[in-house]
């Protein structure tokens, strides 16, 4: 019972979150020339929180000196600095592919939200570290970023050292329930999915329970403003 | 007046008692009319994600309701043994729907060490969702992240109190079928055998979706 309450509150802010951010995006944009040039530096301006339907931190953390492998096929095993390619976005996740619940319904919202964005999907790009690398080898977790994705990161390393380190920044934890060694234990883990800009910081956050709307609705509104930033700097250097 | 109401009351009646039966239906008790007597179970809507890679491991959903006066419980689930003779009840719990209005350490996570626990939510950083408009001010010394850990735990039952409805969905309760020794394909269908505490065993058939 307590999870129904918890689904009807996500659920129930949907609409007004929805208006609000409508509404203030409509503020935002009138109001656009009055916002300090500085603001484009700051992490999160307040208008901007009002605007997105995910959490963000202030200051927004930056995890773009964590590296792991990428051990997907494109990836080879190549060290995968945690940080998007320039006018994209990353969205990491951390969890396990024998994880049958969580992991797959906000797999299928991502794809979801991505497929939403129409011409930009390919602006955005996937991560999945394994909280599993003892049952998730490099091969079950391609497979399994590959059945909700064209292209991603398939991010593990087997020393618990170097995940710790990954997960800290994030504020990820992870835990292995049960018996280890009976080959079908559960991991809990965070299940928040983190979006991460150029520049390594992470700019939203969304809980599991989110929506694909509101997920691509945050998106659309991250890549706009990056290219707006953009093209300010552009201006910048023209002058 | 009054008796060419009654009539009129008299003759709808009639008619209605001559329709047929389907106004009988609607008097059946549902889950939210309860009867005094013991509990009534109905199953809807099972369906299964199908697997995915390699996975061995997936989770079965449905709806569950009472529409009797007295409590129940669902204590077992099994399916053909060809795809697995391993069946949990489970229950993934979380912060996370609640973290965005009041964030609390998670629960449930007794053997999370309290040094673990520190070093991994140690940031003093605020985290605000922006859902809390009214509330722009950090909510929380924990990260998103602390306060957000799902945890997937066996339950030995799943109670469907009297005239209430109980929804086995994605984060919430579920039949987990783990060691798999079959794949679950898109648009196959299985059956489920359900054993409950007072009424006994239900089959139903639950659907294979897109995950």
């Amino acid at each position: 019972m307590p999870y129904e309450t918890r689904t009807r509150s996500v659920g129930g802010r949907k609409g007004s979150a929805l208006y609000l951010s409508l509404t203030v995006l409509a503020l935002v944009g009138a109001s656009c020339s009055a916002r300090p040039a500085s603001s484009v530096d700051t992490v999160t301006p307040t208008s901007e929180e009002r605007r997105l339907s995910g959490a963000l931190r202030s200051p927004a953390p930056v995890v773009s000196d964590l590296v792991l492998p990428d051990v997907s096929p494109a990836g080879g095993g190549s060290p995968f600095v945690l940080r998007a390619k320039p006018g994209h976005l990353l969205l990491v996740y951390f969890g396990y592919t024998g994880c049958p619940d969580v992991c797959p319904t906000t797999f299928a919202v991502l794809r979801s939200a991505i497929r939403d964005l129409g011409p930009d999907a390919n602006r955005v790009d996937v991560a999945m570290v394994t909280v599993d690398p003892a049952r998730d080898t490099p091969e079950a977790l391609s497979t399994y970023l590959a059945h909700f994705f064209t292209s991603y990161h398939a991010l593990r390393t087997t020393d618990p050292a170097a995940l710790a380190q990954v997960e800290k920044p994030f504020g990820v934890r992870a835990e292995i329930e049960g018996d280890p060694s009976s080959g079908s234990y559960g991991v809990s883990h965070t299940a928040t999915v983190f979006a991460v800009n150029q520049d390594g910081k992470i700019v939203v956050e969304w809980p599991f329970g989110i929506q694909s709307a509101q997920v691509a609705g945050d998106l659309r509104i991250l890549l706009e403003d990056m290219d707006n930033k953009e093209e300010m700097d552009n201006k910048g250097v023209q002058k | 007046m009054k008796r060419t109401l009654a009539v009129s009351a008299a003759v709808l009646i009639a008619l209605g008692l001559g329709a047929c039966t389907k106004s009988e239906t609607t008097t059946e008790p549902t889950a939210s009319m309860t009867n005094a007597g013991p509990a009534q179970i109905s199953v809807s809507d099972a369906w299964a994600r199908e697997s995915i890679a390699m996975s061995n491991a997936a989770a079965v959903y449905m709806t569950i309701a009472n529409s009797g006066g007295m409590d129940d419980s669902l204590i077992s689930a099994s399916v053909d043994p060809a795809i697995t003779v391993k069946v949990e009840l489970h229950e993934t719990t979380s912060g996370t729907g609640s973290s965005m209005t009041t964030s609390t350490a998670s629960p449930g996570s007794p053997s999370m060490g309290n040094g673990m626990s520190k070093s991994v939510t140690g940031s003093s950083n605020g985290v605000h969702g922006a859902m809390e408009m009214g509330t722009p001010t950090p909510t929380s010394s924990h990260g998103m992240g602390g306060a957000g850990m799902t945890q997937m735990k066996p339950v030995s039952s799943i109670e469907i109190g009297p005239g209430k409805t109980v929804k086995l969905e994605p984060g919430g309760y579920h039949v987990m079928l783990i060691d798999m020794k079959k794949k679950l394909t898109v648009g196959e269908k299985f059956d489920v055998t359900l054993t409950f505490k007072s009424s006994g065993t239900k089959r139903v058939t639950a659907e294979v979706r897109a995950a």
